[in-house]
């Protein structure tokens, strides 16, 4: 199915004796929103570091756009359109708000091009549109650090947002909210990925409701099911293995 | 790092520029106010200052920590002494001088395309240059025939500045070298905060703070660390080429105990300020000619001692100190500051 | 052309005295991942310790003695101080143990000056080895070294006091939690760690020059030879240290031993940058 956005097929990787991932085949549309759950130990934030080049897979192909990205470094796989958020807000805090969107927008750079001295402008008017779809266009002058667990959590969200990435990796992206922002979050990620394509993990089943997509369910290396949330909840191993746990 | 809770210091455009510009108005007097040692004295911390900003550049804006930076100072500073020697035509104090700014740069180019490459970092890389100062020190000793060996280099043609043939001035006149110090000053000093205000500044910081996520971000972070590295380096082998005229060549410029205090310097006026790296080059040096000999190991024993407490306590270092936020009550009022 | 056996205790004999010197900084540097860049001055010390003995006319078993004591006295203050505050910033402890290097070699130059010092020694002579003399106290120095090298592992491996660092090592928080004190073990830990490094030093004195520089030299070996050797085994020091010695035995047959030495450093970089888990390191990450 090469009109697939991500297309992996046959993955396999080891750590020492253990094998986290068996022969997975795993394809995501273009503009497909999909959520990826399993339990704790399933592999979901491995999957991600092999997509993004973080680990290198034992065998198997990792396709992105038609191509073959396993071997890519991570920073030319994020050149190529892939944006990655973490479990854990991983902004800047040393800097500014502004200053980490900005950073975000010259990272596609060759590097001599970081020297010019003209202000890019488009690169500005991006980051101001982000800040506000973000709702952080008060704090712009602010560090990073200075900002509560939730406002990192958007502004991670705002610095993958920037350089208009293809596809998209979420991962956890309501870990540590409250309900409130959860469900703000919800609403955010619907509107702000409405033509992207994303794949989100996540452990809270209401927000994955609240998402409304297809559902990935991974367990023991490889794919146990997949199809739409009523589906996956209604299917009685899965209640088993994942949703049991949450009653 | 502790997370920052305030907001960073406003630009304070005014207070800045006024000091800076009394700093400099100083400087260009001072050899009108000052006796031909005090105005040597004077060149020679500035440029040790430059050799401190050079590794601010590379420590205290991108994070790497380098405990072999004398290599490049002492490696720019050999350098031109030995071209000096081998070229003894007119002009040639041109030639030496380009070359003891661009070997540095050759030997930080490879040590940096090896090491960055490799994905030496942290303390791996700390070791490895500590090690290589080491060897260096050993290289310019065991090569004595080219460079003096434990007894430093000697009887190079002196260095010649102005117009070969036509004009010609003496690089070891006081003025001139000194001069030469607080052009190589502003000129570095410039040259960096440009640097640091770019969007390649930027990409340093986040490279310093989380170079993982920087390299998601798309950046290419080792071909970003050699390029800072290398600059910085050259810079260093600058500061070795200006030092040649007023100090003298020998094996301590390259060593451990040179990349030690150099390291101390910075981090005593403040690293990531790159003023603090003038402020500690002359401060810690300033206060060393201060003291008589029977002092001066009391007194390193005081910095080193200082240095503890800035790495545990006080990363501001000095300049830290007057950004601090107390200092700023004070001074705001006062009405000088806004 | 002096014969092989020679060669191989010269080889045997700087091994020895590498691993000696970096034994302690395997435990706490290789297993435990503390820096401490004034490892070099704890050898300092122990080598001081000897030098005042024989300043004062004692013999220099008194200063042998009072080394592994003077040394981890100093080392456990350094531990409270400095390294226990800087646990989580490595880059940070790197830079603080390196200020306290500074103020070591300025105490010592304060009370002895900056001139060298001399150790008696308590073994002189040669032995006869397969009809060649051999310098007896090198010999007596590979016998301690493998004395040494045989304790720490017994006290590693075998000791109630190995297993708690080895609990902590594999694992810090569940240690603390199955009742391990992990502060008690880091500050013994490191203690014992300055001490073994002090004897060392005094061991070492009367073959060596003394001065309140020499503890640098002995420093960037002493890391290498733990890198090399093998980040997270204990017996990686061995391998580090024979490997390293072995070099440079070896080089110092055809070159001079300051060159052979500055040799070692450059083929040591490289192989970082190629295998920085090290001989005895697991894959890299």
């Amino acid at each position: 199915m090469t009109d697939a956005m991500l297309d992996i097929r046959n993955l396999n990787k080891k750590f020492g004796g253990l094998a986290i991932f068996s022969d997975l085949n795993l394809q995501v549309g273009k503009g497909e929103l999909r959520c990826i759950i399993g339990p704790n130990g399933a592999g979901k934030t491995t999957l991600f570091n092999l997509i993004t080049g973080r680990l290198r897979s034992d065998s198997g192909e990792i396709r992105f756009e038609d191509r073959d990205i396993c071997r890519l470094p991570v920073n030319e796989i994020a050149r190529l359109g892939i944006g990655r958020k973490f479990q854990a807000p991983s902004v800047f805090e040393e800097m500014t708000v502004w200053n980490n969107l900005m950073v975000a927008g010259t990272g596609h750079r060759r590097a001599h091009r970081l020297f010019s001295t003209r202000t890019d402008a488009g690169l500005a008017a991006r980051a101001e549109r982000v800040l506000e779809s973000v709702r952080l266009t008060a704090r712009r002058d602010d560090l990073a650090g200075s900002l509560s667990h939730g406002q990192k959590q958007w502004l991670e969200i705002g610095i993958v947002m920037l350089n208009d990435p293809r596809l998209v990796l979420l991962d956890e992206p309501t870990a540590g909210m409250t309900v409130s922002e959860t469900a703000e979050t919800a609403d955010l990620i619907q509107e702000v990925f409405r033509d992207r394509t994303a794949i989100i993990i996540e452990h809270d089943i209401s927000f994955v409701r609240r998402l409304d997509s297809r559902v990935t369910v991974l367990n023991r290396g490889g794919v146990m099911k997949e199809g739409s949330f009523d589906e996956i909840a209604a299917d009685a191993a899965v209640r088993k293995v994942y949703l049991g746990e949450e009653a | 790092m502790a997370t920052a809770t305030t907001s960073p210091a406003p630009a304070r455009p005014l207070l800045g520029r006024l000091l800076g510009s009394a700093a400099l108005l100083f400087l260009l007097a001072f050899p009108a106010i000052a006796s031909d040692y005090e105005v040597g004295l004077l060149g020679k911390f500035l440029v040790f200052g430059i050799f401190a900003l050079s590794l601010d550049l590379i420590w205290g804006f991108s994070g790497v920590v380098n405990f072999g930076h004398a290599i490049f100072f002492g490696a720019g500073a050999y350098a031109m002494g030995i071209l000096l020697k081998a070229l003894p035509f007119a002009g040639a104090t041109y030639i030496a001088a380009l070359g003891g700014v661009l070997f540095p740069a050759l030997l930080a180019l490879v040590m940096g395309y090896f090491l960055f490459y490799g994905r030496v970092s942290g303390v791996f890389f700390g070791v490895v240059t500590l090690a290589l100062t080491g060897a260096a020190h050993s290289i310019i000793i065991v090569n004595g025939n080219l460079t003096g060996g434990m007894n430093g280099l000697y009887g190079y043609p002196p260095p010649t500045l102005g117009i070969p043939g036509l004009w010609e001035i003496s690089w070891y006149e006081a003025n001139v070298s000194y001069y030469t110090a607080v052009i190589g000053s502003v000129g570095c000093l410039a040259l960096s905060r440009w640097l640091v205000k770019s969007d390649f500044g930027r990409a340093l910081g986040a490279i310093r703070e989380n170079e993982d996520r920087a390299a998601y971000l798309g950046y290419d972070v080792p071909q970003i660390k050699l390029i800072i590295f290398t600059i910085a380096c050259a810079m260093a082998g600058l500061s070795g080429v200006l030092y040649v005229p007023i100090g003298f060549i020998s094996p301590d410029l390259i060593g451990v105990t040179m990349s030690a205090s150099v390291l101390v310097w910075v981090a005593v006026g403040g690293r990531g300020t790159l003023i603090g790296a003038f402020i500690g080059a002359l401060l810690v040096n300033y206060l060393q000619t201060l003291l008589s000999d029977a002092f001066v190991v009391l007194w390193l024993l005081l910095v080193g001692l200082f240095f503890i407490l800035v790495v545990l306590f006080w990363p501001g270092g000095i300049v830290g100190l007057a950004r601090h936020e107390w200092l700023r009550a004070r001074l705001r009022a006062l009405g000088l500051v806004p | 052309m002096e014969p092989v056996v020679i060669q191989l205790l010269n080889g045997l004999s700087i091994a020895s005295i590498l691993i000696m010197v970096s034994l302690g900084l395997a435990v706490i540097f290789g297993m435990l991942g503390i820096i401490n860049l004034a490892h070099g001055e704890f050898f300092m010390l122990g080598a001081y310790c000897v030098a005042t003995a024989t300043a004062w006319g004692l013999s220099p078993w008194w200063g042998i003695a009072a080394a592994p004591v003077v040394v981890g006295l100093v080392g456990m203050a350094a531990q409270q101080t400095i390294i226990k505050p800087l646990y989580r910033r490595p880059l940070d402890t790197l830079l603080a143990t390196w200020g306290l290097s500074i103020v070591l070699r300025q105490v010592v130059r304060l009370i002895y000056g900056s001139g060298q010092m001399m150790a008696g020694s308590l073994i002189t002579g040669s032995t006869s080895l397969f009809g060649f003399g051999y310098p007896t106290y090198r010999l007596f120095i590979i016998l301690v070294t493998a004395a040494i090298v045989g304790l720490t592992f017994l006290l590693y491996f075998r000791s109630d006091f190995g297993l708690r660092i080895r609990m902590v090592i594999a694992n810090r928080s569940m240690a603390g939690a199955l009742g391990v004190n992990t502060q008690s073990t880091d500050l013994w830990a490191f203690t014992i760690a300055a001490a073994m490094v002090g004897f060392a030093g005094a061991i070492m004195s009367p073959l060596i020059v003394i001065n309140p520089d020499m503890g640098l030299t002995y420093l960037s070996r002493a890391f290498i030879v733990v890198i090399i050797g093998g980040i997270g085994h204990l017996y990686g020091v061995i391998a580090g240290g024979v490997a390293i010695g072995g070099a440079e035995a070896a080089l110092s047959f055809y070159l001079r031993p300051v060159v052979a030495q500055i040799l070692v450093v450059f083929i040591a970089v490289v192989l970082i940058r190629i295998r920085p888990q090290g001989l005895t390191g697991g894959p890299r990450g």
